[in-house]
């Protein structure tokens, strides 16, 4: 009666994945996949403390959290057997994905004639770690190391590192039974534009819940920071997101998302007086050839739909394919403006193993 | 299993350790962001920053400028506005019938590319019986442009988007009531002139100075006027008479028609079309806008006033030139080429014109003259000596040296920060450095570069006669903090120089000619050293070692001298040096020899003494009168042919006391 994916994480992985494309100009982070498995290996306590410890002052020191908390799909500590395996590390293996994305609008202009297109190709790795203090609770840590390539406009490509926390509370192993989670990152930012240069941290407080055993549903609402290099990449927002998954098959699943964005929007182009007007810093965008393109941040909202299909080949391998819009519209229109906002279309491919 | 998990356990402090270290290098603040809202900043300069400033600006005893002061700006609208009728744009548009349905009114949008890069959405108003009236407001997006032309100026104009308006100029081109009390006999209320104002962007309120040019506030008319032809006199001494204002009053120049205070001898410019951009928005484009542009430079023109030679219908509307003001046929030649020649027989202005005189000259006209110089200097000059204009190589060549001063050494040439910054951007300055090299002056260093402004220039003053001690000068010197004196020559026994390395030093000497030598310095920078002759005579008097102004005004006034042939009412200079009622109060007293004096000292320049005109006029530099006995400046000092020239020499340099 429960079916089971056989890569339970996947949709969460590829959501994961596709929040990257945006994550040289957007605070959207991608989630590194966290999946929970049934163990019975036992940590020593010396160790689970230490590294208990480690996370707690990471997220202490970041003052954020991931803006995914979606991480899992798998009851806490209760597992289907019903046994509850308190206070021990579940033995994670290495995650590790590579990815192409097709982005038709790498500067986030509004004007036809600033919209530059590019492709990249990615990859990503990632170390999670779960720790089950109580029968209800669940933590995860995640560190992860990736890098993002583009083809043309070299200063979009970048290194990034970070870590991540979240904490999970279930108040029961029914079926229907939601997650409650709380959720912390912390990223750090290389790019070949300096201007881009960055942290970001969010914080994030999410819920899922299983609505049939093949529809699942996931909520979050989440704070994002960008602190960068240029002002004009120093960022602020707030996020309300909506996740569905769909299981097709026993390996496919359709996932479909919805997000609102309120803060900090930025988008390249040549100077026209509107984006003057709008904008609340603005600097010569040093990721792009053409010297009479800046980068400009104002306040506006975001609207985001992603839609999705994920391929599970066996429990270590999966594909992903997915299309995701962007429209972003500013808060403040003078009465010359032309038109609302920009929008972006990604399309990505991303391949994901776990070993 | 366990070294698993410590494996595990180092990898991820590891990651931990890379992205916080990673986060760490995050710090630092990008220098080039750029924030709109920002109350905009002064940037401070180094180098030349007297934009839009007079080459004289009166410079005071105290150090101040007084054409930059905002005494000078109040005496400017009393005489202009003495009811104090307009001050506000409001009511300054309602005395000119702005939006009363009457007169001719069109408005055009434009860049101001070539001036003070503003966006630019002007009004022309005809209000009819010769008056004109003008009003442009000023869209400018700082920020963008860092000051600058940016096309986003434009932008604004055409949105006439206001956060962008930085201010309203105003040129009213009319007659004014002569009021007893202050203007002097024979103003005539009838001659119209052009009066400049400048409003508040939001309020509206007159404002007694503005910032054009992102360099901070500068007062009013100057700002204006200075690229508009006009001349900035001192202002007269408190006007105590019975019934007087009891403070100072704008100054009078003599040669103009109306004769009235306020009346500067400015003239508007005229519109340069080809140098103008335009939007691309439909009803603000060049084509759309051309016949109005041609309608406003026929406003323009109406205002010039014309010599007998300037016949065709569209001259009619002007006035004939009195004999010593301004004339406006170089200027309203300029137009009419451009519009096809007389009766301005074409629809689009094309600028192609090379005056007559500069045929042989073109390069030079077209790359310096036409573009960094013609827009204020065809207001200049008068036209019993026209040679300000430029409307002749001749003119241009005469004032090498000049030249050479202002854009080389000064850098306050050309007169506007986008004009400057352009000129030293092309390739101009080449050809400009070429001309004066061919004729004697030093524009290059000895790698063949153009030597820039900016540089230390040591000015230890003209060649003189004084006596012992003497107190020497580097006060002229230019960008130097500095001094370094020496005796290059003629150095003895009894030949000191005290506190030589001051900007002031005394030097002590016998009888005799000796040359001594400056180096002024910034930081590490030295200047080209600079000599000067200095020839001690202990048995030289007074007059010509401490003259006051008596001994000058007895010069002056001499009648082998002569200057008060043509200098006086009725003759062509702007200044008389006859004994007239110059303050009004129905006789001639002591107080007029104060306002005498006053004007006198207008005629020199403080900031660059050698440059005085009470120095070169004389001496015969583009002077109507030609060189006047005992001003051969080219002889030796205490040459009989220089003993004037000697004394007013010595009289400016002692402070020009009175």
């Amino acid at each position: 009666m429960l079916q089971i994916n056989p890569l339970p994480a996947a949709s969460i992985w590829h959501l994961t994945v596709s929040h990257l494309r945006l994550a040289y100009s957007k605070s959207v982070s991608f989630l590194p996949a966290m999946k929970f498995l049934p163990t019975t290996k036992i940590v020593p306590t010396r160790i689970t403390h230490a590294m208990l410890l480690m996370g707690l002052i990471i997220c202490a020191t970041t003052v954020n959290a991931t803006e995914q908390a979606n991480a899992t799909e798998q009851p806490i500590a209760v597992e289907q057997t019903g046994t509850a395996k308190p206070s021990y590390f579940e033995d994670l293996s290495i995650r590790a994905d590579v990815g192409f994305m097709a982005d038709d609008n790498v500067t986030r202009a509004k004007n036809s004639a600033d919209k530059l297109s590019d492709q990249s190709l990615s990859v990503n790795a990632n170390l999670p770690f779960t720790f089950m203090p109580s029968k209800h609770v669940r933590a995860l840590f995640n560190g992860f190391l990736g890098g993002e390539k583009f083809a043309h406009y070299d200063g979009l490509s970048r290194v990034s590192a970070g870590v991540q926390g979240e904490l999970q509370y279930r108040h029961s192993a029914a079926f229907f039974a939601p997650i409650f989670a709380l959720s912390g990152r912390a990223v750090t930012e290389r790019y070949q534009s300096k201007l881009r240069d960055s942290s970001r941290y969010s914080v994030s407080v999410s819920m899922r819940q299983p609505v049939t055993d093949r529809i699942q549903v996931f909520g979050a609402l989440t704070h994002h920071q960008r602190d960068a290099y240029s002002k004009v990449f120093t960022i602020a927002e707030e996020a309300a997101r909506l996740n569905l998954d769909y299981l097709l098959s026993p390996q496919g699943t359709i996932y479909m998302s919805g997000e609102y964005r309120v803060g900090d929007i930025v988008s390249t182009g040549q100077p026209t007086l509107e984006l003057i007007n709008l904008a609340e810093v603005y600097a010569s965008d040093d990721a792009f050839t053409d010297p009479q393109l800046y980068a400009y941040r104002f306040n506006g909202s975001t609207v985001l739909a992603t839609l999705g299909y994920n391929h599970g080949f066996s429990p270590n391998h999966a594909l992903d394919f997915s299309w995701r819009r962007i429209e972003s519209t500013p808060e403040q229109k003078k009465n010359y403006s032309t038109s609302s906002g920009y929008v972006v279309n990604q399309f990505s491919l991303v391949y994901l193993m776990n070993f | 299993m366990c070294a698993r998990y410590f494996d595990r356990y180092f990898l991820y402090v590891g990651i931990s350790l890379s992205a916080l270290l990673l986060m760490s290098c995050s710090s630092g603040e990008n220098p080039s962001d750029v924030f709109p809202n920002a109350a905009p900043v002064i940037k401070p300069t180094s180098g030349p920053d007297s934009f839009l400033l007079f080459p004289n600006p009166q410079k005071q005893d105290d150090g101040s400028l007084q054409t930059n002061t905002l005494a000078y700006a109040k005496a400017y609208y009393e005489a202009i506005d003495p009811g104090n009728l307009k001050t506000t744009l409001a009511d300054w548009k309602t005395a000119n019938g702005f939006g009363s349905g009457t007169g001719t009114e069109v408005s055009v949008v434009f860049g101001d590319v070539k001036d003070l890069g503003y966006g630019r959405r002007m009004t022309a108003r005809d209000i009819g019986g010769g008056s004109y009236a003008f009003m442009v407001e000023n869209y400018a997006v700082a920020p963008a442009a860092n000051y600058g032309y940016s096309s986003l100026n434009l932008d604004a104009a055409v949105a006439r988007d206001t956060r962008w308006h930085v201010s309203t100029n105003a040129i009213e081109f009319s007659g004014a009531d002569c009021i007893p009390t202050s203007d002097i006999a024979g103003c005539d209320s009838s001659v119209k002139f052009a009066k400049f104002y400048t409003f508040h962007p939001t309020t509206g309120a007159r404002l007694l100075e503005a910032n054009l040019d992102g360099r901070g506030n500068k007062a009013m008319p100057g700002i204006c006027i200075s690229c508009h032809g006009g001349r900035a006199y001192p202002l007269t001494p408190p006007d105590t008479k019975p019934g007087g204002l009891g403070q100072p009053l704008f100054p009078v120049i003599g040669f103009t028609a109306s004769k009235k205070r306020g009346d500067v001898e400015a003239h508007l410019q005229p519109f340069d079309v080809d140098s103008f951009s335009f939007s691309t928005v439909p009803g603000y484009t060049r084509a759309a806008q051309e016949a109005k542009l041609k309608t406003i430079n026929q406003m323009v023109l109406c205002t010039y006033p014309k010599e007998s030679t300037e016949t065709a219908l569209e001259n009619v509307c002007r006035r004939n030139v009195v004999f010593g003001e301004w004339s406006g046929t170089p200027v309203a030649t300029i137009i009419r080429e451009a519009y096809g020649g007389n009766g301005l027989p074409n629809a689009t202005f094309s600028d192609t014109f090379v005056p007559t005189d500069w045929k042989g000259q073109e390069t030079l006209y077209k790359n310096v003259v036409a573009s960094s110089c013609r827009t204020c200097h065809i207001l200049r000059g008068t036209n019993t000596m026209p040679d300000l204009n430029f409307n002749s190589y001749a003119a241009f060549l005469g004032y090498a040296d000049q030249i050479k001063g202002h854009v080389i050494d000064r850098g306050n040439m050309p007169l506007a920060k986008i004009i400057y910054e352009r000129l030293w951007g092309s390739s101009g300055i080449e050809t400009l450095a070429s001309f004066l090299e061919t004729n004697g002056q030093t524009a290059r260093d000895t790698s063949g570069a153009v030597l820039k402004p900016g540089r230390p220039v040591a000015v230890p003053g003209p060649d003189r006669i004084t006596t012992s001690p003497a107190t020497l000068s580097a006060a002229g010197s230019l960008y130097a903090t500095t001094y370094a004196w020496s005796i290059f020559s003629g150095g003895g026994p009894g030949v000191t120089l005290v506190n030589a390395n001051t900007a002031t030093p005394i030097f002590n000497a016998l009888n005799g000619t000796y040359i001594l030598q400056l180096i002024a310095s910034n930081g590490t920078t030295q200047s080209q050293p600079v000599r000067v002759s200095v020839t001690i005579d202990n048995t030289i008097g007074t007059v010509t070692a401490t003259p006051k102004f008596a001994d000058i005004k007895a010069v002056l006034q001499n009648v082998n001298t002569g200057c008060t042939g043509c200098h006086t009412p009725g003759g062509g200079p702007p200044i008389f040096y006859t004994n007239i009622d110059r303050n009004g109060s129905g006789g001639i007293d002591e107080i007029d020899d104060l306002w005498f004096y006053t004007e006198l000292r207008g005629r020199i320049n403080f900031t660059d003494i050698a440059s005085s005109a009470l120095l070169r006029k004389p001496s015969g530099h583009h002077h109507g009168g030609g060189p006047q006995p005992g001003f051969n400046s080219t002889t030796a000092p205490g040459d009989a042919a220089r003993a004037n020239y000697d004394i007013f020499l010595n009289w400016i340099l002692n402070g020009a006391p009175y």
